[in-house]
């Protein structure tokens, strides 16, 4: 069996691409633990947090570039940006997630051992891949690229700013096993995206054609749908600040989502856990709008017919001639209000987890299947996030420390798209009831953060119950 | 909770604070007002073709042919060309099999019609029938580039040096321009 676990971590490894709070996963003395995995064996009894401050998580980087890459100041802006446009590929990614938890709660039922967890939590989300066969037609123009086809498809973002209301059930189902499951109701304040587009355009040498080129939209579908935004680009419409302020806590934009988890104990200290975390849905019917283009078109600039030979006339409307082509083969249309679906980035984890170092003191691990507590743990943990053009995995290493006192520790490791020295930290203290915790990650790039492709941060405070301590 | 463990703590979000407000060197962010994009778009212009037959009701005046076309070149005045151009380089190739002399004349015009620039050249006749290629290059630089952004028409005239109708031959012209744009301020 672990055999076939570490197996399992290896093969993955070469896939592997980003990262999602690695930090705060699997530390069962955390509720937050529970939304990344409704099925963590919690050690407490009841939570409390404190509004708004009970869980807030900074999470912003890109894939390809740092902010050292392009403002470095030893050499010139538009030489660094070009540099990074040559670096870059359309694989390539620039994310921001933003969560700030308004309400969380939970507590544990004396008569059916199940731990009831709800809350509330704001999220913003933005993901866009870098469309470098856009972004060089506009950098440089096509004068360097004849033949070579701009990509359309390359062109994939999703922006989202939503309320999640979310209320899940955690049960020991016997000492080996311990299953979560977690209902989330989303209300969508403001979501624009643009993903499956599809074309290119292209410049072609047509040394038998009638000109130098042919330019040349070929199989072009360009989609982008917006809801609860049309009051930013439209000057008619004004921005309802109360509305929006509505919107975050019942919006007609709505959804509903799931995530489920376990922890199972292979023996006492051996464990794995999984959870799918955010499978859902949002269906978007107000304040929408659509954007969409679609067709072929190809040209070779005006040809003149010079009619005054035919037809004695010596002026013919070319350009509008063209102009009419353009609309009649590439169909446009920005007022469409068609109704939507959007899915939200699914997350996958799962790790495995070996704990050591029995803790001689006398408490022990109450909600496992161990009578013994034990105060390190080694983990590996995988963590996968859905995006619009497949999977990105981060695999991120762990060794914690219960310090025994109420301070955990954790010490982290994560393998990346973004980066192969990323090391993170957490530390949890519980004084009396009261919980804190902080999370950093990206350590190495202390001496100029600015280096440092991507960075995160988590914190918060609670009150913590146990029982039975 | 132990004092050591508190030290411990402490010591900790000390360390995690400092990283958060940890150093940004080496970089400069004002730098972002020198960002300068400055593609170069290539596209066709225009092309056409003569050939003998279509020149069987000309008039000969001075011993020359003129033909003569005009088209609107509205993007000329968008914004972009008025703001943002800073050269244009205008490439044409002629491929000739007519016997006679050609002379090619691009004119640009204003919305009443006034010459604002003229590009002229010469296109070499075939003494065989065979086609001759002639290549023309024009760069437009930024002094010019005025006359440009007053234009909105283009004419073309193609100028054959005959004394009779041709009896033989064809022109094939082509042409292209790449657009030298600089944007800045962004």
């Amino acid at each position: 069996m672990k055999n076939r676990l570490v197996l399992f971590f290896l093969f993955c490894t070469p896939y592997v691409f980003s990262q999602n709070r690695p930090q705060l996963y699997n530390v069962d003395a955390l509720p937050q633990s529970l939304l990344s995995n409704p099925g963590t064996a919690v050690s407490f009894d009841k939570h409390i947090g404190v509004p708004l401050l009970s869980g807030l998580s900074f999470e912003a980087g890109s894939s390809g570039v740092s902010a050292y890459d392009i403002f470095r100041d030893d050499i010139s802006i538009n030489e660094a940006i070009s540099n990074a446009l040559f670096d870059l590929s359309s694989t390539d990614y620039f994310n921001t997630n933003v969560q700030v938890e308004l309400l969380s709660f939970g507590w544990r039922s004396s008569k059916s051992d199940i731990y009831y967890s709800g809350g509330i939590y704001h999220e913003i989300d933005v993901f866009s891949y870098f469309p470098k066969d856009l972004a060089t037609l506009a950098y440089n123009g096509n004068a360097d690229y004849i033949d070579v086809p701009f990509e359309f498809s390359e062109l994939a973002f999703t922006a989202e700013a939503l309320s999640v209301y979310h209320f899940g059930i955690n049960k020991k189902i016997n000492d080996s096993w311990q299953l979560g499951v977690r209902a989330k109701m989303y209300m969508s304040v403001a979501n624009v995206s643009s993903i499956n587009n599809r074309g290119d355009f292209t410049t072609r040498t047509t040394p038998n054609g009638p000109n130098f080129y042919t330019h040349t939209l070929r199989n072009v579908s360009l989609v982008a749908n917006t809801s609860g935004v049309e009051s930013f680009y439209d000057d008619e419409i004004d921005t309802d600040v109360t509305e929006l302020v509505s919107n975050a806590f019942l919006s007609k934009n709505y959804g509903f989502g799931l995530d489920i988890g376990f922890t199972h104990f292979i023996n006492e200290q051996w464990s794995i856990t999984g959870s799918v975390i955010d499978l859902g849905v949002i269906s978007h019917k107000d304040d929408v709008r659509n954007f969409t283009a679609s067709g072929n078109y190809e040209t070779s600039g005006i040809e003149l017919t010079f009619p005054a030979l035919i037809e004695g006339d010596e002026f013919t409307d070319y350009w509008q001639d063209i102009e009419d082509e353009f609309k009649d083969s590439i169909n446009t249309n920005d007022s469409l209000s068609n109704n939507y679906t959007s899915w939200r980035p699914v997350k996958f984890n799962t790790s495995v987890q070996y704990a050591f170092g029995e803790d001689r003191s006398g408490t022990c691990n109450c909600r496992t299947s161990s009578s013994r507590k034990y105060v390190n743990k080694l983990g590996l943990h995988l963590n996968t996030i859905r995006r619009p053009r497949g999977l990105q995995t981060a695999i991120t290493a762990y060794y914690d420390k219960d310090w025994t006192s109420g301070l955990l520790t954790r010490l982290t490791y994560t393998y990346d798209k973004r980066s192969a020295t990323n090391l993170g930290f957490l530390v949890s203290t519980k004084i009396n009831k009261f919980n804190l915790y902080l999370a950093t990650d990206n350590l190495m790039q202390y001496t100029n953060v600015a280096k440092a492709r991507g960075a995160s941060l988590q914190l918060g405070m609670q009150l913590v119950f146990d029982n039975k301590l | 909770m132990k004092p050591s463990s508190v030290k411990l703590f402490l010591g900790c979000v000390f360390s995690i604070l400092l990283y958060c407000s940890s150093c940004v060197d080496d970089v400069d962010f004002d730098r972002l007002d020198e960002v300068v994009l400055t593609p170069r778009l290539d596209a066709d212009l225009l092309f056409f073709t003569v050939n003998y037959t279509s020149l069987s009701n000309e008039e000969i005046v001075n011993n020359q042919i003129i033909l003569r076309d005009t088209t609107q070149l509205n993007f000329l005045d968008d914004e972009v060309t008025q703001e943002n151009l800073v050269e244009v380089e205008i490439t044409y190739r002629a491929t000739n099999s007519f016997n006679q002399s050609i002379t090619n004349r691009s004119i640009f015009l204003s919305e009443d019609g006034a010459i604002q620039y003229e590009i002229i050249f010469p296109v070499s006749g075939s003494n065989s029938g065979d086609p001759v290629v002639t290549e023309f290059t024009e760069t437009v630089t930024q002094q010019e580039l005025q006359s440009i952004r007053n234009s909105i028409q283009l004419a073309n005239e193609v100028i054959i040096d005959a004394g009779t109708l041709p009896q033989t031959g064809e022109l094939n012209l082509q042409s292209k321009a790449i657009y030298s744009l600089e944007f800045s301020d962004l």
